[in-house]
Parts: structure tokens; sequence; C-alpha cells
């Protein structure tokens, strides 16, 4: 009899959850035809070409043949012989070490400060903001005239203070390239990180931080151990996003150096382009179109699942 | 109201579908209904008016100008024909035409590269048309130089027309030299006690800036010719001569080692723009300024306060100068076009002695084909130039004739030697791989 009944029960629940359903799909109508021309333009604009990408990367396509030769794993097993690409790597990542924790350093601190000044704090926030709205480019060229070896505010600043002997042509000495167009970009991502965080530091439980004042914690013990835990969320948001961006950098680096002095910018980005467009490997450069994304992905989930596991032991 | 918004919707997801949809190939737009039946039926040219869609890289003020100039004599000469130019960067030429060849929506007439790396590649993908047939139409054999037609030549077939003839020397000051009782170098020894001359007088002895990359090609050249002579250089590039011969690693070593470590070039020259090294020049910090015939108009409009003249690479080791020359870009017509017949008909337009002043006097290049410079207006550097065209053996540009993967081993390559992290027989080893690759990869013709 319990076995009938539960048959009874299956027959009917079936039918009963397809019309439920149906009835979610008719309410919830309007809304999909709204969300559905961006669904779209995603589907045109990134889907589509994503899937371009995934496709050109199992041929040797130079651009503008009609014929796309299907090479398997070809470029694929390339990449691990490529000099440059292991180069490149390797400037990425000190990017990401960087510029990751750069702009956190110095963005958060200032934050702390901004919020507790009552004068002129939208004045400093939208000025360090400022530099987030211009472009890679616009940047690029900004600090290339600092960096200018001939007429360049940097080394003028460094003559005029007596230190002659530290001015140098900035972005073409190996030992400095990387780094002053790190400078440059953080100095144009910096204030992003700073609207965050302050954006952040609102919604801080302000009875644990006079709790722990109350308590004897010092400026730095309240930051450390009370303001920064209770960030952590908004800090996982700018670390991923600062990662993602890390694997990615391109229009900056190619417009300060072409990936030049001698490749000491080479970035992944750039090793792609070159491959990509100036010399008609677009299947290769599809690949490492490939590469860059995982890493991505790779790097934020690796990043997320740490953090998770910090979180559940803490 | 839900039939409404929905309705609504719908058509706006049509109209925005309508938008993005591709356009179909490129059809010329022309100004009358009549013309625009008789392109889409194919039979463009024949009586019906033809806007014939060209797209070039003179974005320059006075060589746009010039351009302009041109293509209203040649309307006013061909009422039928319309011209619709569009000029583009020259950096972004080259992805703008991939795209818009791949895509079917190419113009008719196209301003590329030359060499193989660039028209080569366009020839092989079947996206440019030959046009052996136009050569033979309109006897052009009789009018452009015939190693021009070599620089446009894939496959046996002719694809185009290589224009902006130039060659490589240097610019100089020569109020400079004068004060400093310089007279041109006629050896590479002279050459290296100008630097410490320059030097001594707190100049830079050579506006060389090699940030861009591309700038060390064309030194490359300039010391490779005259090194290795007429016979060898033959051999490199279109027979079995190697990149690690110890001649061309000489060559590498000149400019780049030697001539950089006797202070010839601006500090942190690897640091500099092309046109921060250019204005050095211009502003008389610099004596010489190396670069190409095609920067002439750019000198005489910025060089105020100076004279310019103009000296190529000295001898070395006796041999004779034989300065690069090649051509810049030249006119190539698409597969697709349908206007065949007008396309022609503005190629010779353009290659004709009608047109002729109109390039050297407004656009300031040199056609690929004799002309009496005598007649025109033109200032003295520029005569000097079309004359040397003409008397000068001249010697090969390498990059437009090697392809892409071995220029970029240029680029990085020179810079590393400059910068001394890499030596001159390492480099010349490195640019054999390179050609070795590209042969392998078909991407070398013989």
């Amino acid at each position: 009899m319990i076995g009938q009944k539960a048959t009874d029960i299956r027959l009917h629940s079936a039918p009963q959850r397809k019309s439920g359903v149906r009835r979610w799909l008719q309410r919830n109508r309007t809304g999909f035809l709204f969300i559905l021309p961006a669904l779209l333009f995603y589907l045109m604009f990134f889907v589509q070409p994503f899937f371009n990408t995934v496709y050109y990367s199992f041929t040797d396509w130079n651009g503008v043949n009609p014929t796309k030769q299907f090479v398997g794993f070809a470029n694929y097993i390339r990449m691990f012989g490529d000099r440059l690409l292991w180069l490149s790597l390797r400037h990425n990542l000190i990017w990401i070490a960087v510029g990751t924790v750069a702009p956190i350093v110095l963005a958060l601190p200032l934050a702390l400060i901004l919020s507790n000044i009552k004068r002129g704090r939208l004045f400093f926030q939208t000025g360090y903001f400022m530099p987030h709205i211009l472009s890679g480019v616009v940047i690029a060229m900004i600090w290339g005239w600092i960096y200018n070896p001939l007429f360049g505010l940097l080394n003028y600043v460094l003559r005029a203070v007596g230190l002659d002997s530290l001015t140098r042509g900035w972005l073409g000495d190996p030992n400095t390239a990387l780094y002053a167009i790190i400078v440059a970009a953080v100095w144009g991502y910096f204030g992003f990180c700073l609207v965050i965080f302050m954006a952040g530091l609102q919604n801080l439980d302000i009875d644990q931080i006079e709790a722990s004042r109350i308590d004897g914690a010092n400026a730095i013990q309240r930051f450390w151990y009370v303001i920064v835990p209770q960030m952590r969320y908004v800090l996982n948001m700018v670390i991923v996003y600062t990662l993602i961006g890390g694997f990615n950098v391109f229009d900056i680096v190619y417009v300060m150096t072409r990936g030049g002095p001698a490749n000491h910018t080479e970035l992944i980005g750039t090793h792609t382009y070159k491959m990509a467009f100036q010399e008609n490997q677009i299947g290769y450069g599809a690949t490492l179109a490939m590469l860059m994304m995982v890493l991505s992905l790779v790097t934020s989930l690796l990043y997320n699942i740490l953090r998770n596991r910090g979180d559940a032991e803490s | 109201m839900k039939r409404f918004i929905g309705s609504t919707i719908v058509l706006l997801l049509v109209l925005v579908l309508a938008g993005c949809a591709s356009v179909p190939a490129a059809q010329p737009a022309t100004g009358t209904d009549s013309s625009a039946a008789a392109d889409a039926s194919g039979a463009a040219d024949t009586n019906a008016a033809v806007t014939l869609r060209v797209m070039d890289s003179f974005t320059d003020e006075a060589m746009n100008a010039g351009i302009e100039k041109l293509d209203e004599m040649f309307m006013a000469q061909n009422p039928d024909i319309k011209i619709q130019r569009e000029a583009v960067q020259t950096e972004d030429m080259r992805t703008i035409v991939q795209t818009t060849l791949a895509a079917n929506e190419a113009p008719d007439i196209i301003y590329y590269d030359t060499g193989p790396g660039f028209a080569g590649v366009l020839a092989k993908a079947g996206l440019i048309r030959p046009i052996d047939d136009l050569y033979t139409q309109y006897n052009w054999d009789q009018r452009i130089f015939p190693w021009t037609k070599a620089r446009t030549t894939f496959d046996g077939k002719v694809y185009g027309i290589g224009n902006e003839l130039e060659f490589y020397g240097a610019y100089y000051n020569k109020n400079l030299f004068d004060q400093l009782g310089l007279t041109i170098p006629q050896t590479y020894d002279d050459l290296l006690a100008m630097c410490q001359v320059a030097k001594d007088n707190g100049l830079i002895a050579i506006s060389f800036a090699d940030q861009g990359k591309w700038p060390a090609y064309h030194m490359f050249s300039i010391v490779a010719n005259n090194v290795l002579g007429k016979e060898k250089m033959d051999a490199l590039l279109f027979g079995d001569g190697r990149w690690d011969d110890p001649e061309v690693v000489d060559a590498i070593g000149i400019w780049f080692t030697e001539m950089n470590d006797a202070g010839c070039f601006i500090p942190d020259t690897a640091a500099v723009s092309y046109d921060d090294g250019a204005t050095l020049f211009y502003n008389g910090q610099a004596l010489m300024h190396f670069t190409g015939t095609w920067l002439i108009g750019r000198v005489l409009e910025n060089a105020q306060d100076f004279e310019v003249g103009w000296l190529f690479f000295p001898a070395v080791g006796g041999k004779p100068v034989l300065p690069p020359a090649g051509l810049g870009s030249g006119y190539f017509i698409s597969s697709n076009s349908q206007n065949i017949e007008a396309a022609g008909k503005y190629l010779d337009f353009l290659f004709s002695k009608e047109a002729a002043p109109v390039w050297m006097e407004d656009v300031k290049i040199v056609l690929p084909m004799n002309v009496d410079a005598s007649k025109y207006n033109l200032p003295d550097l520029f005569k000097f130039v079309v004359d040397a065209l003409a008397q000068q053996e001249m010697g090969y540009n390498i990059d437009v004739l090697t392809p892409d993967n071995f220029n970029s081993m240029m680029g990085d390559g020179f810079q590393a030697v400059l910068l001394g992290e890499k030596s001159a027989e390492q480099q010349g080893a490195d640019l054999q791989a390179a050609w070795e690759q590209a042969v392998a990869d078909g991407k070398v013709q013989r």
C-alpha cells in the first residue's frame, strides 16, 4: 500500500512541477524579455568570439587566408618551447606580485585616513580616482613623458635635487623598464582600490572597533586585527580583479615600450599581439590568448579556495 | 500592456539585429540610384557612374591635400568615376585592411606595404588581384622602373604598383658642420672621429632613437649594404647567403656595438622614440639624422634655423657606398572589386607624367619612374634625392624583403646588442635561425 501511495505521489508531482516551472516562466516573461537584448549582445560579442578563439587555437590560420588548417594540439605543444612566452610569464608574475600588493598597500591606509577626515574628503577621493578614468593609452603617454630621457620630468627633478647619478632612460634600462611601467599602472589603478575600500569602510562594525580600543588595542592592532578582517570581502574582490588584470595587461606596455628594450617588458599580452598581428600567426596568438584566460581563471580560483579555507579555519 | 511590451521588445530586437548584421560585400556608394543598380549588376564601370573606394595612409596634412588634388584632377578627366577616399594611419592600416578584406568589405584600391610579409600575405590568401593584364593594357612597363615590379610580384604574378621610391642616409646640419670644421665623412673612421668631435662640443652626433625597434632595421640595412656589397646582398636575400656570415656580423657590430660604444648616439637610445630623435635634429642638438628620404617634407618644414644637407653612410674597408633603396607602400586592387576598369584608369593616372609634379611638389614623394626634377619647383634637397635615385647605384632595404618573424628578431635582437646583452655573433646566429624558420614555413621568396 505504501508503495502504491508513493507511485501516486510521483505520478502527480511531475505534472505539478512542470506546471510550476511553466508558471514561473510565465510570471517572469517580461523580465526575461528585458534581459534578452543584453543576452544576445553577450552571445554575439563574448561567447561567439570566445568559441572562435578556441577554434583558431587549433589551426594555423594567418589571419587572411580563407582556409584554416586544423593542426590539433600543435600550437599548445609549441608553447612549451617558446622561450619568449616563459620570459613573458615571468614578467607577468612580477607584475601581479607588485601590481597587486602596491595599490592595496597604498590605498587601504589612505582610505582609512580619508574616511576620518570631514572636510575635503570628496575632493581627495575624486582627485585620487581621476587617473582611473583615463584609458591605459593616456596613462602610458603621460608617464612616457615623465620618464623621457631627453625632457622627462623625473630626470629633471632628480637633477634639480642633485641626484644626477640616478637619472637614466627609465624605459630603456633593462633593470628599471618593467618596474617603471608598473608604477604608471599602479598610479592609474590605486584610485579605484581607494574608492572601493572607502565604500567598504562605511560598513565596518564601529562597536567592534570601539571595543578593541577600550581593550587597549593600539592603532596598528586595531587596523590589523579588527579592520582588515572585516574588510576581507572587499579585499578579496580587489585582489581577484587585480589578479585577472595582471595576466591581461597589454595597452600600457605596448604604448610605452612595445615589450622592449630587448623583451625586458614583454608580457603574455604583448607577446600574443606580436604573434597574432605582427607575425600573422593568428592560430598561435589564439592559443596564447587561451593560456591567458586559463591562467586568470586558475589563479582566481586558487585564491578563492585558499581564502575560503582560511575563513573556515578561522 | 504585456502584449505592448512584448511587441516593443521584439521590434527593438529586430532593429538591433538589423544594425549588427554584416552589411553586404562592399558596393560602391554611388550618388545616383541608377549607378547603384549598375554596380549591383556587376557592370559598374561601363557607362554608368562608378564610385571607386580607395584606402591610403596619406594622413599628413600636406600629403592629404596633395592626394585630394590628384583625385580632383582625375575626376575632372573622368566625370563618370567618383573617388571615395579614406586615409588611415599607417600603423592601423594592416589591421584595417586585413579585417575589411576578410569581411568582403574592402575598398577597391588599397595602399599597402609591398614586402612579402605584407602584400605577399594578402596575395597568397587571394585577397588582392593580379594586375598583369593592366600592366600590359596601360604599358606600365615602359613607364615604371622594372625593378620595382619585382617587389610586388608574388609567385610569378604582379599584384600592384610600388610607390614612394626612397633610400636611406643622413640629413645633416650644414651650419653645425661649418662651425665645427667638419666635412662629409668619406670613410667609416672619419665618421667615428666626428662622433668624438660632436661629444666634445656637447652635441649628439647621430640622433638614432630605437624605442620603436624598426629604426634599427634601417640602420642595419645602411651598414650591411656597404659592408657586403651588392652581390653578397643578393645572395643573402635571394640565394643561399647566411646571416651568420662574418661580414653580416661585422655590419651588426659596426652600428650596434662600435658606434654605440663610441658614443655616436643619443644616450639611452632604446628609450627614445623616433620622433623625439628627429626633434633633436630639428632643434640643432644633433649633427646628423640617419633615416629615409620619406622624411624630407617634415625635415624641410621643421629644420628652419639651419641649412640641411644629405650624406650617405661612408665606405667601409674601401668598398663602394651602396645606400639601401626600396619602395614604401604600393597600390593594390582588392580581389572583390567590381570596378577593375576604373581602378586601372586611376592607377594609370597616378603614375603619369601629369600627376608627377603633384606627387613631388605637394606630396613630397618620388615616383618609381623617370622624371626630370629640374622642371619642377622643388627644394634643392628634394632635387638631390630625385637625381641620386637616377644616378647612384642602390642596395636593398632589408626589412621590406624579409619575413615578419625575421623582422621581429631584428627589432628585439638589435636592442639587445645595443644594451650589451647580446654579441653581434649571437645576433647573426639568431637572424639565421629566424631565416631558416621562415624558409621552413614557406615565407621566403627565392
